[in-house]
This record gives C-alpha cells, sequence and structure tokens, in this order.
C-alpha cells in the first residue's frame, strides 16, 4: 500500500466531484459574503458623511438666522466665544478642500444667492487662544473637536463667515478586514459545501457501486430508485441497462447452450461412424477433427453452465483444495507446484473455485510451461496466484485474453491450440461466487493470473 | 448367477430415440458375444423387459416419452437387478451423480469413444455375474471418526459442513481404509497399481502423511490412521455408511 503524499492527497481531492463543489461553493460564498460586507460598509460610510453635513448646515442655518435677526450682538457674542460651537472665521484662511455636496445642501437652505463656500479645517483654527492654555493630564489625548469654515452671503449682500465647531463624531472602524469575521465567513462556507458536495456525490457514489457490482456478480440486486428526480431517473436508466444487458447475456448463454447442446447427438453419430472408416490415415484426421470439434462443444457447454451455476456456497480448507488440485496435476505429470498458503476457510462454491483454478493451470502449462500456485490474504480479500513461466503476454492484448476464441499469439509456445474459452470460462465461474479473474505479468517473467474473493 | 458359459451370451438393450445412433452402437456391439435388443422410447424398453431377460440396458437419459432418470428409478424401487449404463448429452455434474444415486451403474456423456463403452459395458457384465454386491454403494457418505467423507463429490466434511478437499490419492487411499476399518492393511493392498514397487515406494508413506494431516485439523482426528511397523497402516475407526 503506497501512503499519498499531503500534497497528492490534497490534490486528489480537489479532482473529485465533491472537492471541486467544495472549491466552488467555499470561494464563490466567501466573495459573495465579502462583496456584500463592502456593500454595506459603503452605505455606512455615506450616512455618517450625511449626519457629519447635517450637524454643519444646523448650525451654519441657525447662526444665519441670528445674524440676520440681530446682526451687531451676534457678531459680537460670535467674537467673544460667547456662543458654544459658532465663532467668527479668522481672516485668510483659503478653504483649500471645499465640500461641494455641502455647499449645494447650504445653497437650497441660505438661498440661491448666498454663494457658500464650506470646508473643514484643522481644530485649531476654531480656537485660535487654545494653544496657549495649560490641560490637565486627563484631557491631553481627549479627540480635538471638528472645525468648520462657512461663508456665504446674507440678504443684505454682506459676506459672512463664521467658524463652526462641533464634537468629534469618531467613525467606528472597518469591521470587514477583521480576520475573525473573514473566518467566519470561510468556515461557514466551507461546511455548508461540504454538506451540499456531500449530498450530490451520494446518490453517484450509489450508482458507481452497482456499477461495479454489476461487473463483478450476474445476480446483482437493483438499486433502490430513492433520492431527487434526476437522481432516480439515473438510477432507474441505470437499472433497466442492468435488466436488459443480463437478458442479453442470458441469451447469449442459452444460444451457445442450445447450440453446443445439439451438437452432441451428430457427434456421436459421427464419432460411431468413424469406426466404419476403413482408410486408417482418412480415420485418424478425421478423427483429430472430431476431437477438436468435440472439444470446443464441451467448453462451450461449460461456459453456458458457468453462468448459471446452482451450486450450493459451502465453506472449505483453501489450502486442502490448492495442495489436492497440484498434486493430482502432479500425479498427471503436469509440472504443478503448490507454493504458498493461506490457511483458514473461505466460503465460495467448491466445484466452481477448483474448475476455475483448473482452467488457470491448464493454461499455464499449456502456454507457460508450468504453474506455480499460492494464496495470500490481505485486507479481507483472499487471492490465489496461478504463475507460470513462459514468455508473458503484451500488455496490450491482456485485456484481450478474456475475450471467447482470444489465444496466445501464433509465435507463442502452444500458442493456436485450444478453444480459446479457457479463461472466458474461468471468468465466468469467479463471477458466481462473486469473485474476479485478472492478469498481468510477472516483473520477473511470466503470466500471474490472480482469483480475488471476499476471504 | 455365475455363468462365463459362452452358450448364453449376455443380452443387452439399446435405449435411443436416434435412430442413427442406436444402430451404430448396436453395429459396435457386433464385434462382441451379445444378444443385442434395441428400444426407441420408455415404452418400448418396458415392454421388451416384461418379454425378455436383460442384462444390460444402454439408456439414453432423453427419450421421447420420458426421462430415463425415472425409468431407472422405477426399475431400482421394483427390485430390478439389470446393469444400467446411462448415456446423456448433458454431462454436467449434477446430472451425474443423480444419475449413480438412482441406481445407474456406470455414466457416459455423448459422444463418447466407441471403445470405452465396449469396455464398460465388458466390465459391468463381468462384474455383475461374478458379484452382484459389488455393485457401488448407494451411501452418499461413509463417516468415521469426527469427518464424513461425500463419496461422489469425493471430499471430506466436517460436523460443520465445511468441507476439506482431497487429491484423487488421497480419496483412493482413504477409500481403501474406509472398505476395511479396523484391518492393518499393507503398502501392497492400499495401491494395488503399484504393487510391484509398494513396500519401498516412499510416496505412499507421503500420501499417508498427508491425509493425516488433513484428518488432523479436528479434534479427534489426529490419531484416526495409524501406523503399523514393519505391517502398514490401520484406520482405527468404526465406519458407518450414510
Amino acid at each position: 500500500m503506497t501512503r499519498l503524499q499531503p500534497l497528492a492527497r490534497i490534490r486528489a481531492f480537489f479532482g473529485t466531484m465533491a472537492g471541486q463543489i467544495f472549491l466552488i461553493l467555499t470561494l464563490g460564498m466567501s466573495v459573495a459574503a465579502i462583496i456584500a460586507l463592502l456593500v454595506a460598509e459603503q452605505a455606512r460610510h455615506h450616512d455618517f458623511e450625511r449626519v457629519r453635513r447635517a450637524r454643519v448646515v444646523a448650525s451654519a442655518v441657525d447662526i444665519a438666522d441670528r445674524l440676520q435677526r440681530d446682526p451687531a450682538r451676534v457678531e459680537a457674542m460670535m467674537a467673544n466665544h460667547r456662543i458654544v460651537g459658532a465663532a467668527m472665521a479668522p481672516a485668510g484662511v483659503a478653504l483649500s478642500d471645499t465640500d461641494g455636496e455641502l455647499e449645494t445642501i447650504l445653497s437650497e437652505r441660505l438661498g440661491a444667492s448666498s454663494q457658500p463656500e464650506a470646508g473643514q479645517v484643522p481644530a485649531g483654527l476654531c480656537f485660535p487662544s487654545r494653544g496657549d492654555k495649560e490641560r490637565a493630564a486627563g484631557i491631553i489625548d481627549a479627540p480635538r473637536p471638528d472645525c468648520w469654515v462657512v461663508r456665504f452671503t446674507d440678504r443684505h449682500g454682506a459676506r459672512r463667515a463664521m467658524a463652526l465647531s462641533f464634537p468629534r463624531l469618531a467613525k467606528p472602524p472597518s469591521t470587514i478586514f477583521n480576520p475573525l469575521y473573514l473566518l467566519v465567513i470561510i468556515v461557514a462556507s466551507a461546511g455548508l459545501a461540504i454538506l451540499v458536495a456531500r449530498s450530490v456525490a451520494k446518490p453517484l457514489r450509489r450508482l458507481e457501486r452497482a456499477a461495479e457490482a454489476f461487473s463483478l456478480s450476474l445476480d446483482p440486486e437493483e438499486i433502490p430508485e430513492r433520492g431527487p428526480e434526476e437522481v432516480r431517473a439515473a438510477l432507474s436508466t441505470f437499472n433497466l441497462m442492468q435488466r436488459r444487458a443480463r437478458a442479453g447475456f442470458a441469451e447469449r448463454t442459452q444460444l451457445l447452450a442450445a447450440i453446443s447442446h445439439d451438437l452432441q447427438t451428430p457427434l456421436t453419430r459421427m464419432r460411431l461412424r468413424l469406426e466404419l472408416v476403413e482408410n486408417s490415415e482418412l480415420r485418424d484426421r478425421l478423427l483429430g477433427d472430431h476431437q477438436a470439434m468435440q472439444t470446443l462443444v464441451r467448453e462451450g457447454l461449460d461456459l453456458a453452465s458457468s453462468t448459471e451455476s446452482r451450486e450450493e456456497w459451502s465453506v472449505i480448507d483453501i489450502d486442502s483444495l490448492l495442495a489436492s488440485m497440484a498434486e493430482d496435476a502432479e500425479d498427471l505429470g503436469a509440472p504443478v507446484r503448490f507454493v504458498s498458503g493461506c490457511g483458514g476457510t473461505v466460503r465460495v462454491k467448491p466445484n466452481a473455485l477448483t474448475r476455475c483454478i483448473a482452467n488457470l493451470v491448464d493454461n499455464a502449462v499449456k502456454y507457460g510451461g508450468g504453474a506455480a500456485i499460492s494464496c495470500a490474504r490481505s485486507g479481507g480479500r483472499l487471492m490465489i496466484h496461478v504463475r507460470d513461466s513462459g514468455p508473458g503476454i503484451p500488455a496490450d492484448q491482456i485485456d484481450q485474453m478474456f475475450e471467447p476464441f482470444t489465444r496466445g499469439p501464433s509465435s507463442q509456445p502452444g500458442g493456436r491450440h485450444g478453444t480459446g474459452i479457457g479463461l472466458t470460462i474461468a471468468r465466468s465461474l469467479a463471477m458466481s461466487f462473486e469473485a474476479s479473474v485478472r492478469l498481468r505479468n510477472a516483473p520477473e517473467g511470466g503470466v500471474i493470473a490472480t482469483i480475488d474473493m471476499k476471504g | 448367477m455365475l455363468d462365463s458359459s459362452p452358450a448364453r451370451p449376455a443380452t443387452v438393450l439399446v435405449v435411443d430415440d436416434d435412430a442413427d445412433i442406436r444402430d451404430l452402437i448396436i453395429g459396435q456391439l457386433h464385434q462382441e458375444n451379445y444378444r443385442l435388443l434395441a428400444a426407441s422410447s420408455l415404452a418400448e424398453l418396458r415392454r421388451t423387459l416384461r418379454e425378455e431377460a436383460v442384462d444390460l440396458i444402454v439408456l439414453d437419459l432423453n427419450l421421447p416419452d420420458g426421462d430415463g432418470l425415472m425409468l431407472c428409478r422405477e426399475l431400482r424401487a421394483d427390485g430390478a437387478d439389470v446393469q444400467i449404463i446411462m448415456v446423456t448429452a448433458r454431462g454436467s455434474a449434477i446430472d451425474r451423480v443423480l444419475g449413480l444415486e438412482l441406481g445407474a451403474d456406470d455414466y457416459l456423456t455423448k459422444p463418447f469413444e466407441p471403445r470405452e463403452l465396449l469396455v464398460r459395458i465388458r466390465n459391468l457384465l463381468r462384474r455383475g455375474r461374478s458379484d452382484p454386491a459389488a455393485r457401488p454403494a448407494a451411501a452418499r457418505f461413509a463417516r468415521f471418526g469426527p469427518w464424513r467423507l461425500d463419496l461422489q463429490q469425493r471430499r471430506l466434511v466436517a460436523p460443520d459442513d465445511s468441507l476439506v478437499m482431497l487429491s484423487s490419492a488421497e480419496f483412493r487411499l482413504l477409500s481403501r481404509f474406509i472398505e476395511e476399518p479396523n484391518v492393518v492393511l499393507s503398502r501392497e493392498t492400499l495401491v494395488p497399481e503399484r504393487r510391484a514397487t509398494a513396500a519401498f515406494d516412499r510416496s505412499i508413506d507421503l500420501q499417508v502423511s498427508r491425509l493425516r494431516q488433513k484428518l488432523a485439523t479436528l479434534d479427534g482426528g489426529d490419531e484416526l490412521i495409524l501406523t503399523v511397523r514393519g505391517e502398514g497402516y490401520v484406520l482405527a475407526s468404526g465406519v458407518e455408511h450414510l
């Protein structure tokens, strides 16, 4: 078992659909949440500015009102700082940074001809004398008030200038780039994304498992059609496909069985008639042909019956089976060895397993000059390996070997003999006890056929 | 029953619905000194059996008016001791087991070697005449110690129904022990086909020791086959046929 490096695992996760949904949702929702916060922040800033201007407008309009009613007294009071929040503006202050929006509002309130000018200025201009005063420690760092200078022309055509002061209105700092907020947003998005990804991937997994089971077992159960509508439709289509594939498969098997079965009678007649042929050379050749046909028919019947094994399941001592088979083959002079066992028992259909192994061993002897049988358990699986010492199979032909009537290349020793159904039968027998058969080339040469079953 | 005089040839009845095959088999059997009868259906077969004394039937299983297996059971139920060789195109293991269980003496699948049929007929006739009790026992299992031996599927069955497989040599060996339990068997009797060298043949010891190992996997299975120094081996257990 190879352990994936963390980086490779992360990459593998984002290669999955769940991973991609997770990525899209997490990024998308985080970005959406941040944009929403930015918009809210903008609105808050706007409100803040509006309140600030409203204060300036209120003071400016009030003072302008008073000036109109009693200009001399109000001017004197302003000059003496007798009005809190309003004073005479110091002369010669240039308003470098005027507030256009504020000026528009002021011109509405003070009259079209007022030509107001307004701008925020340093706090010192509102309190020219303050700089001289000593301060107690507690207010050294106190926020300086806001100071605005407003100029306008009153109804009499006189240009007025005032300095308006307000308690500082502190704008609370923006919360949006607070890491805690970002963390909450991202974690919540990720959590939701995982939920969504799971719920989307779950029916797909079920479909995948069903497809997997279909390829392993010939009599799989239908997948229950549950879940959202699209998923139900997919599952029901899959079930339909499964039924059709099985029906087609059964039909093929029945056809094969019927043909093979019906060929037995003419073959019997032919065999009996061959005894009447007097020319012994001709008879031997015909016997050879007859033998070939008979083998084909027998294997055809084997293949047909292998797909519908009615054999009962039994628990068997696996090593006793492998050792016996090797022994029997050795007794018949075939170079077959039982190399290593795995102990214990396994639940199978014993005759199907025996014939399956026998087919693989026959192949190994025929094409690879001998067979070594071994057994291994790993991760709840039991694997029976049949290894030959032949030249191996070209990598691009390995999968084809399971197709009926495929034989080793004619250049190979032992190639182009036999019917080419041996492996097909072996695989189909293996399916009857829920096992699979694989072929691979051993690194040291030769082919390893593996029966992989629940152990 | 002992009748070896050529004056009275054995009567063989060939039953097959395919006229060609029937005639061809009969043609083959003409080489031997048999009296030959033919039938193409169950009805014909029953009629022939009523009228003639038949020693052996070559019986095809698929007949137009019924199943050869049923007839086989009928005949055995009536106590007929006619020999039966079943010939069928089915060829699956289940039919073979069923055929033998229902009382056939031998079983052959189509297409068969004509000579094989001749040899089997000859063997059955010889065995049947000299020793009618030698017909394969109908018992399916032989129980000894904690084990049962499945005589048809040729494997050992533990009390919990789990299976231990036997090689052909081990099965032959065990069958010999079961035929004569509690009797010391020499190497020569155990492996008659290798009688000449059996006394020195270590492979028999190897087979016995493998068999012991398999038997010893159950409690009470480790002292079933005992060595008798200088004489051979003994199965130290009673045998019960089931």
